[in-house]
Order: C-alpha cells, then structure tokens, then sequence
C-alpha cells in the first residue's frame, strides 16, 4: 500500500506542535514531579521521559500550550504515583500534600502578627506543592514576581500586556494559591 | 477595601518574604530535555491498541451495518428492475430477519483502509463470534518501516474466550525478540482468556447495538424515502437457475452515497441527544462540576466526529464498488449481501444471513488449534502475578 505525502506529513506536524508546547511547559511540569518525589532529580529526570513516552503514544495529546501542560501535569500525576506504589519501603519520605501544614501557612501568611520568615521547612514545601500544583503560566508569572523579584513592568513588557492586567492575574493566582493551601485536594493531588 | 482584599494584601506581602528566602529548583538539565524532544518529536508507531480502538468500529460498522444498508438500498430498487418484486415488502423481510437474530457468516477478503488490511472469516451469532482473521497494518514510522501482520483464530462465546496466534510479526527487531519469547516463531499459540473476561459479551453488545439499528422501523422508514428520491441509479436483476434473484447495483451516485451519509449522521445525532449512554471513555471523564461535564461533551462530540469521518470515508470508498443481493422468493429471505471493490479492486465483503448458531466447532479450541499446542492462560497468569503481588505485600 503506497502511503501519500500528506501521511507522513501530519505525523511530523503533530510531532512539531507537541515539542513546542513541551517547551513552553516543560520547567512546570518538571518541579510537579521534583517536588512531588523528594527533590530527587534522578527520577524526576526519568518520570519527564516517560511523560514525554506516554504523551507521545496518545493518538490525540492537545497541542495548544496551556492544555498540553495541564495534561502532561495529569500524566506526571499517574506515573508519580506508580513510582510511589512501586517503591513501598520508600514511602515514607514521600512529600505528604498534609492539609494541617498547608493550613497553617496559609493562617501565617494571612495573619499580621507572625514572621513569615520563622516559617518550617515542611511549611516551605507545603508552599512548593501548591505553587507546582499551578499552571505552567500561572507558575512562571508567580516565579517572576514572588521568587525572582522582577517588576509587574518588567512582566508586562516581556508578555505584551500592562501592569494593570498582570496584577488582576496575580490577585486571582494568589486566590487559588489561598485555595491551594486550604485544601491540596482542590489541585487534584489527593 | 474590603476583608478579603485586606488577607490578599497581607498575604502577598508575606509571601514575598517566605519566597525571597526559599529556593527553587532548577528546571530539567538540558540533556533530558534533548532526550524529552526526542521522543516527542519521533514519529508515533501504531500500538496494536490505537489500531484496534479506531477500527473496530469502523470495520464492524463497513463490514456488517454498510453492507446491509447499501444492500437494502439496492434491493429497495427492486421494482425497477423486475415489478412482480415489492421494494417494501424486501426491505421489511430484511428487518425481520435482522430481529430474528440471525447466524451472519461474514467473509472480509483483501479490504484496504488506510494502513491497515484485512481479511477475515467469521461467523456471529447468540452464541458468540469465531473464525479466523489476517490483519496487517503499515507501520508510519519512516525509522523502522515496515509492516505488522497477525495471523489468528478467534473463539469468543460465553465463558469460553480464546485467541490462538498463528504468526504475528512486528517491525522492531527487539520487540520482536521479546515476542519470540512468548510466541515462538513457526509455532502456535492459544491465549486462553480469563474465564470472567468480559470480552466475549462487549462483543456480543456491540453486534447487539448494530443489529438494533437494523431493527429500528424509522431507520427504515427513511431509507425507503431516501430511496425513493434516488431511484433511477441502474440496477440489474438475474433470475438464477435456484430460483433466487440477484440484484446487481453498481455504485456510481455520489448523491445518492451523500445522502446516506447524511442520514447516518443524523441518527446518531438523535441518539445522544435522547441521554443513551456516552462512550465509556467520555463517561469516566464527567463529574459534578459544570465545566468538566462541557469538557466531556467537546471529548464526546470529538468521538462522535472521529466515528462519522470514518463512516463517511467508508462510504466515499464505495463509490465504484458494487453491491450484490440475493434475494429467494420461496422463503422471502434475504440469503446474501455483498460488496465487491471496496477501497480496492480485489476487495469483497460479504454476509450470508441463515438460520442457526454458530458452529459450535469453531468455538471450541481443542478443535480449531494443531494437537499439542502451546498454551497461555492468561487468567492463571494473572492470578500469579496477583499473589506474588500479595506475598510482596506481606513482607
């Protein structure tokens, strides 16, 4: 059977598309899984690559950026799990999405009277959890603002927008962060 | 400002602070996300899943439902060609017999779709479908070309589910290696089912589901009207010397074809739209949330589309192709449909419709596979597997 051009053309398209979502959504996806295996960059490393194995035998995977993160972050989330499951006598140094710890940075973090910098370590992580549970966009633009310290101006220019507009995106970031915390559970990380 | 903007002022301050003193990890080394781009930028293979989720469907649809349809469009042409026949009354005889629950002897000989090519005999009925099918499917890949082939007998009834492989190859030379391992080369292989593997009745739903298209009155009603809008299509009739008819139709009415199609999609429209059950896969996907159940109606629909490209792809294939019937007066039964040219010239779809089961030889293994063959309980492995995973657990 003689396969036409247009065949094996939209095979190379479809590979094309995924890699340049990829790359948009990569360093996101990539902290969910760090965080979410004890920091260990080994297998962090290899749960990417699966990631990308079991994305790429999907016959549909989406290709707009946003979606394809937001489902890349839902295969890393599978395959964390198996990771977990495979390695019991490890799982005691798994990260525990513990809504206790998360509540009480989120009562730190809204309160007046207390030191943020007297935070835990677990409070941190609890903090790291919820920051990678947000979107590859969302997470860039709270890295820019919150960890790199860069200016809404500077954010703004970089995504052609206005101060105005990345700061209403902020407010409702840090709402779901607000949210995040609360409950872990809401970002699907049961 | 209000108590809510007040904790988010609050809280963006802070976080600042904690964020400031906390450090963030890098991103992916760069040689992993070398590797990453790799494989997503490899060309996909077809995995034996993908294949068989897209066409079973299709195949079962083009095989069995496209060839009764278009032979019902034929003989509904009847009166054309010889008047003592009524359009209605074999149509009807159809329906009936389709309700009875029929013994369909199906035989698919040289049918090519896209990559994939098929031939297959198989008998469905009650009791469940067996025969033997060849199918074999061009691999995409422009790094390992080449193609998969399977040879195998199906036996799939009630408890009794089996697969015996006769040949299966497959273009990577180490996923090769490893098949040899379980199915060794010039030797069969029975794959016993689970004893509750559900397959045998997915399968028996399914033939249940097309039948009950063939069944539904209106479906009829408006191929009847369809046919009578497209009547002057060249039909011939041939009185043979067992006293049947054959009714001979080339397909050459691209109108007529597009017609069809269209009521195809219009019926499958309505059945959703009545609350039948979604796909499985859409299903898993709703919840309670609003925006998720939208997200399971575009996936539904996408399926829904994927579905009808494929049956108007089908149908397009039939253009040039020629539909067969055999219709014998004396019992007033539809004996044979068939399509001859689908997709290409050598190609040959046919169902013969008789009383019966299927024949209770081509379900059972022990028959059907050489003495002595190699078996592989795919139910007691599992369960092995099952307590080693409990003795694991224990320890």
């Amino acid at each position: 059977m003689v396969r036409s051009e247009e065949a094996t053309a939209a095979p190379r398209a479809k590979a094309l598309a995924l890699a340049e979502a990829f790359v948009e959504c990569s360093d996101a996806v990539y902290r969910f899984i760090l965080y979410r295996v004890g920091r260990d960059r080994t297998v962090a490393d290899e749960l990417l690559q699966d990631c990308c194995h079991e994305a790429v035998r999907h016959k549909n995977p989406p290709t707009d950026p946003d979606r394809f993160g937001a489902w890349m972050v839902g295969i890393a989330r599978n395959l964390i799990r198996r990771h977990w499951r495979l390695r019991r006598r490890d799982q005691r140094n798994q990260p525990l999405d513990d809504p206790a710890t998360g509540v009480r940075l989120l009562e730190m973090l809204e309160s007046n009277e207390v030191d943020p910098a007297a935070a835990t370590t677990e409070a941190t992580e609890a903090l790291m959890l919820a920051v990678t549970a947000l979107a590859p966009s969302e997470q860039r633009l709270v890295g820019g603002v919150y960890f790199e310290g860069r200016s809404l101006e500077q954010l703004a220019d970089e995504q052609r927008t206005t101060a105005k507009a990345i700061e209403a995106r902020l407010y409702r970031i840090r709402a779901k962060l607000r949210k995040l915390l609360r409950d872990p559970t809401k970002a699907g990380d049961a | 400002m209000n108590d809510n903007d007040r904790i988010d002022v609050r809280f963006d301050e802070h976080l600042r602070t904690l964020a400031a003193r906390t450090p963030v990890e890098p991103g992916p080394d760069p040689r992993v996300m070398q590797g990453c781009l790799n494989i997503l930028q490899r060309p996909t293979t077809p995995n034996w899943r993908t294949t068989v989720q897209t066409y079973r469907k299709p195949i079962l649809w083009s095989s069995m439902g496209m060839a009764a349809m278009f032979a019902l469009f034929a003989t509904s042409l009847w009166p054309h060609a010889n008047p003592t026949v009524h359009a209605a009354l074999v149509v009807e005889k159809l329906a009936k017999q389709a309700a009875a629950n029929p013994l369909m002897q199906l035989t698919v000989e040289n049918l090519a779709m896209d990559e994939v090519q098929c031939t297959a005999h198989l008998q469905l009925g009650k009791g469940g479908i067996a025969g033997d099918v060849n199918v074999r499917v061009e691999s995409p890949d422009d790094e390992m070309p080449g193609t998969i082939e399977v040879e195998a007998s199906i036996g799939l009834g009630g408890n009794n589910n089996w697969i015996l492989i006769r040949r299966l190859s497959v273009p990577d030379p180490k996923a090769q290696f490893f098949l040899n391992m379980f199915l060794p080369p010039g030797q069969e292989t029975l794959l016993v089912l689970p004893a509750d593997s559900d397959i045998g009745n997915e399968v028996g739903a399914e033939i249940e589901e097309a039948l009950q298209e063939l069944r539904s009155g209106e479906l009829i009603e408006a191929f009847k009207q369809l046919l009578a809008n497209h009547a002057e299509v060249g039909a011939t009739a041939t009185n043979q010397p067992d006293g049947t008819i054959r009714l001979t139709l080339p397909i050459q009415d691209e109108e007529a074809i597009e017609a069809v199609v269209n009521l195809f999609h219009k019926g499958e429209g309505e059945e959703h739209q009545d609350g039948e059950t979604p796909p499985v896969a859409v299903e898993k996907k709703i919840n309670k949330s609003s925006k998720t159940k939208s997200h399971a109606a575009q996936a539904h629909k996408a399926i829904e589309k994927h579905h009808a490209k494929h049956v108007e792809d089908g149908a397009k294939e039939l253009i040039g192709a020629t539909v067969n019937a055999v219709y014998d007066p004396a019992t007033e039964t539809v004996r044979m449909l068939e399509v001859l040219g689908l997709g290409s010239p050598n190609a040959r779809i046919s169902l013969v419709l008789s009383e019966g089961d299927v024949d209770a030889n081509l379900l059972d293994s022990a028959r059907v596979a050489k003495p002595g063959v190699r078996t592989l309980d795919l139910g007691a492995i599992e369960s092995i597997i099952k307590s080693f995973e409990g003795m694991h657990d224990k320890k």
